[in-house]
């Protein structure tokens, strides 16, 4: 018997989508699903609409601290820890966000468990999990076998595709648990800024984005796709050359270690498609490249490719836009 | 006081090699790249090691040692942090430390730390290039029970308090840390420098310290809980509609049509 735990981010007063997604893998998975999140007295738990998701447990931990430092997420890892000291599970499963891959290796580490990160396929044969992964930024596919017996920690890449839609007819129980942190503290967060301005389209929720690399050769070209995203309704979007030459801030940086996006349309303009920059996009449903080198990766994972100077491409796809849409 | 820095570094393949060039190599079950191009240092460890530096450029007095734990290491390669300016470098080799479960790693660099000696700050690399994992810094910062800042772009020490700079997805933060602590380093920080004629001489002359796994009183794992058991090469087949034009301000208006004609704009 499979018993999973899911540990559950909560974003903007929703489940994280991705959160909902390893329910879904853990439902076709595991006998039994349990969910954990860690909660400040501030953080609004949409139970209600937790709780008819196909889990058989949902464990609050509600821990007061929590209100001062979420910074570099100690108490969600000391919460976490102390919780899975009480319980037995066979599998624990985080995402892949910014929040598990620094948390899912704390608690692993901590609890002494192995763990794999950012893994693309897991199933269980009798009593081994087999698991993929990408290597050398996706160059590569590696396959793993780990045993259910040891309680292996996992993190699983966020959007992946072709999660069965979930059928429910359970009800979870809910238990909430007081934790208070007394340890010492030695690392504080101070402040947090974010990039992210009201009016623009995320990344992640943008159904098109024009993405721009260092064939682009400056800033100011960032101008012209910027203005081809909002003439589309979509996002602008970035390689990490182009963000490492600083003609575009890194937040807007797709890939391995950027975000990693699935629009309908992602337009590439002046990017190879290296390995670890289709790691972030290569799940879009419909991929443009834009490149003047025939012979560039890119074109491998391309719906429509365009070979040829991005700047008289782009400008006369711009007016031809203004004129479709006009008619 | 001087401060004392270790720089966590591994060599790797490099990652950014055209696609088509790699292999695999069914004994080692892992990756080589046809022309045995030679490994380099990761990269996010070259950014480790440039964060070390700028403290010192900044007027802090550091000592940076960089420890580097691995297998079949190239003296080149493993020269670099050194001729960029780095002041030791301490190697532990042993076939199992290129093993795909990390723990082993994360044992043997935590007891070299101690055994080292007193470090005020452990950098590290926000990942490995190769198997992308990123847990050996976090796992080392538990095990020494350290304050673990991941995804630095910028590091101040002030008043003996570290400022440390961190990348989130949707902006940054500001951390403080007493030391010890450990950070890892992302590529924000900026490019590492090139290592100048005087860097190189000097790091021709140094000699690496060897640190065997028998030193640490550590034995390889025998049994293994994580089993790699495949390594294949996806192949990705779309097939490509390539646009038509005879110039670049037909293409563009073509692929709008398209795009148009599919519904996609
Ligand atoms: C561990 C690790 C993590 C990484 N994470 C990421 C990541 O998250 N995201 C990411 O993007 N990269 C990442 N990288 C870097 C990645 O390997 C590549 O180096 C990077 O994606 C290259 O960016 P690029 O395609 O813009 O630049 P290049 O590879 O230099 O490609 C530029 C392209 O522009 C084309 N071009 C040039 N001029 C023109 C023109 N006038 N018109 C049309 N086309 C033109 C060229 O033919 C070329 O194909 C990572 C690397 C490592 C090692």
């Amino acid at each position: 018997m499979i018993n999973t735990l899911v540990v559950g981010e909560i974003k903007d007063g929703k489940l994280s989508e991705n959160s909902f997604d390893l329910l879904k893998i853990s439902d076709k998975l595991s006998d039994r699903t349990s969910l954990v999140l860690c909660t400040s007295s501030q953080d609004n738990v949409p139970l209600d609409d937790i709780k008819i998701l196909p889990v058989d447990f949902i464990y609050l931990l509600k821990i007061p601290s929590l209100d001062i430092d979420r910074g570099i997420y100690d108490i969600d890892t000391y919460a976490l820890s102390v919780f899975l000291n009480s319980k037995d599970f066979n599998l624990i499963l985080f995402s892949k966000s910014e929040y598990g891959s620094v948390v899912a290796p704390r608690v692993a580490f901590r609890n002494k468990k192995k763990y794999l990160s950012d893994c693309t396929g897991i199933s269980l044969k009798e009593d081994l999990f087999l698991i993929e992964r990408p290597i050398y930024g996706g160059v590569a596919i590696a396959e793993y076998q780990v045993s259910t017996n040891i309680s292996p920690v996992f993190s699983i890449r966020s959007g992946l595709q072709n999660l069965d839609d979930i059928s429910n007819n359970k009800i979870a129980a809910i238990e909430e648990i007081d934790i208070q942190f007394n340890e010492p503290h030695p690392a504080k967060m101070i402040e947090e800024y974010s990039n992210d301005s009201l009016e623009e389209i995320k990344l992640e929720d943008a159904k098109i984005i024009v993405s721009g690399g260092r064939g682009l050769g400056n800033e100011i070209a960032f101008e012209e796709l910027k203005k081809l995203a909002n003439l589309l309704g979509g996002a602008l979007g970035a390689s990490r050359a182009a963000c490492d030459a600083g003609w575009i801030d890194h937040s807007l940086q797709i890939g391995l270690t950027g975000k990693t996006v699935t629009p309908d349309l992602y337009i590439s303009v002046g990017i190879s498609g290296a390995s670890q920059h289709l790691a972030g996009c290569s799940m879009s449903k419909n991929i443009v490249a834009i490149n003047n080198d025939k012979d560039a990766n890119i074109f491998n994972v391309a719906r429509f490719g365009v070979i040829g100077d991005w700047n008289q491409i782009i400008k006369s796809f711009i007016s031809s836009i203004e004129d479709l849409s006009l008619k | 006081m001087t401060i004392e820095i270790a720089v966590l570094a591994k060599q790797v393949l490099d990652s950014e090699t055209p696609s088509h060039l790699f292999k695999i190599n069914a004994d080692s079950n892992n990756l080589e790249i046809e022309d045995n191009s030679a490994p380099i240092i990761n990269g996010f460890d070259l950014n480790a090691t440039e964060a070390a530096l700028r403290l010192r450029d900044e007027g802090h007095e550091v000592n940076i040692t960089v420890i580097m734990a691995g297998f079949n290491f190239v003296n080149e390669v493993i020269k670099k942090t050194l001729s960029m300016g780095a002041d030791n470098l301490i190697l532990i080799e042993n076939e199992s430390l290129i093993s795909c479960d990390s723990s082993f790693t994360v044992e043997v660099l935590s007891k070299a730390i101690n055994k080292i000696g007193n470090f005020d700050i452990i950098l590290a690399g926000r990942h490995a290039s190769d198997f992308d994992n990123g847990h050996v810094p976090i796992g080392i910062a538990e095990r020494l029970r350290l304050p673990i800042i991941t995804y630095a772009s910028d590091i101040k020490i002030i008043d003996s308090i570290l400022r440390i700079k961190r990348v989130i997805p949707s902006g940054y933060q500001f951390i403080e840390s007493k030391s010890p602590c450990v950070v890892t380093v992302s590529n924000e920080i900026g490019e590492p420098r090139y290592p100048n004629l005087r860097g190189i001489m000097t790091a021709t002359k140094k000699q690496p310290k060897i640190i065997t796994i028998n030193d640490l009183e550590i034995e390889p794992p025998s049994e293994k809980e994580i089993n790699l058991t495949k390594v294949f090469i996806p192949k990705i087949n779309l097939d490509t509609e390539y646009i038509k034009g005879d110039d670049e301000s037909e293409l563009g208006r073509n692929l709008a049509m398209r795009l148009k004609e599919e519904g996609l704009i």
